[in-house]
């Protein structure tokens, strides 16, 4: 018999001609989970960027607060601040556009949350490399 | 020859990875076509008071998403392409003599 690809030996087909469905493919040529864990790599480092500044800012802040032994001088919203916010609520946004798309993904392939899905899936790997 | 190279680089996940990637390329590109536009008017906004006065910025416009618009659309295309090139393909079962 020809070699078919692993993925088509778990999908019954009646008709030789019929081909399975794209959500199928998608789950069986681990397409789907490789592109969950990018998108969820991107939220998270996304979200990192967008922290970044502000966290920065935060501890400077704090830093100085000890160093001087009382309030450090803070004045008004300057341009600076006003690109801060600018890039952190872009970043929030790359965030949550990338977990949403992740999210969305998963429960369409595989009915589940992004981490659970690719939980189930390693494990899924892990049995088929053990057997 | 082609056969063989598809069957390494389906064997060998390289395929799954490079799809994966593209997809979630596509799917970023996707949500821009609606939030570049939005992106740009706000920079605009933002930033518009640095350049010379003499210069006139347009608003909201609706061609700032027409590069991902492109983008999305070329990978797409190259996506789909490579997907059924290397994963579509008929349960072929076997007959017996």
């Amino acid at each position: 018999m020809q070699k078919n690809f692993v993925w088509l030996d778990k999908i019954t087909c009646e008709n030789a001609d019929v081909k399975p469905p794209l959500r199928n493919i998608l789950a069986e040529s681990h397409i789907s989970a490789i592109t969950i864990a990018v998108l969820l790599f991107w939220s998270l480092n996304a979200a990192f960027h967008a922290l970044w500044s502000p966290l920065f800012r935060v501890a400077k802040y704090l830093f100085t607060a000890v160093a001087i032994l009382g309030i450090p001088y803070s004045g008004t919203i300057t341009f600076e601040d006003r690109v801060m916010l600018f890039a952190t609520i872009s970043y929030l946004f790359s965030a949550l556009v990338s977990f949403a798309a992740a999210w969305l993904l998963a429960r369409w392939v595989y009915g589940d949350g992004p981490l659970r899905s690719l939980s189930r899936y390693s494990n899924r790997i892990a049995r088929k490399n053990h057997a | 020859m082609l056969n063989r190279f598809k069957q390494a680089v389906v064997d060998s996940f390289i395929g799954a990875i490079a799809l994966g990637y593209v997809l979630a390329q596509a799917i970023l590109h996707f949500v821009n076509i609606f939030a570049s536009p939005v992106a740009g008017w706000l920079s605009r906004k933002q930033y518009g008071g640095l350049m010379p006065h003499t210069a006139t910025l347009p608003g909201f416009s609706p061609q700032d998403a027409l590069p991902d618009a492109v983008r999305f659309f070329v990978l797409l295309l190259v996506w789909f392409v490579l997907l059924r090139w290397l994963y579509f393909k008929p349960h072929k079962k076997e007959i017996p003599d």
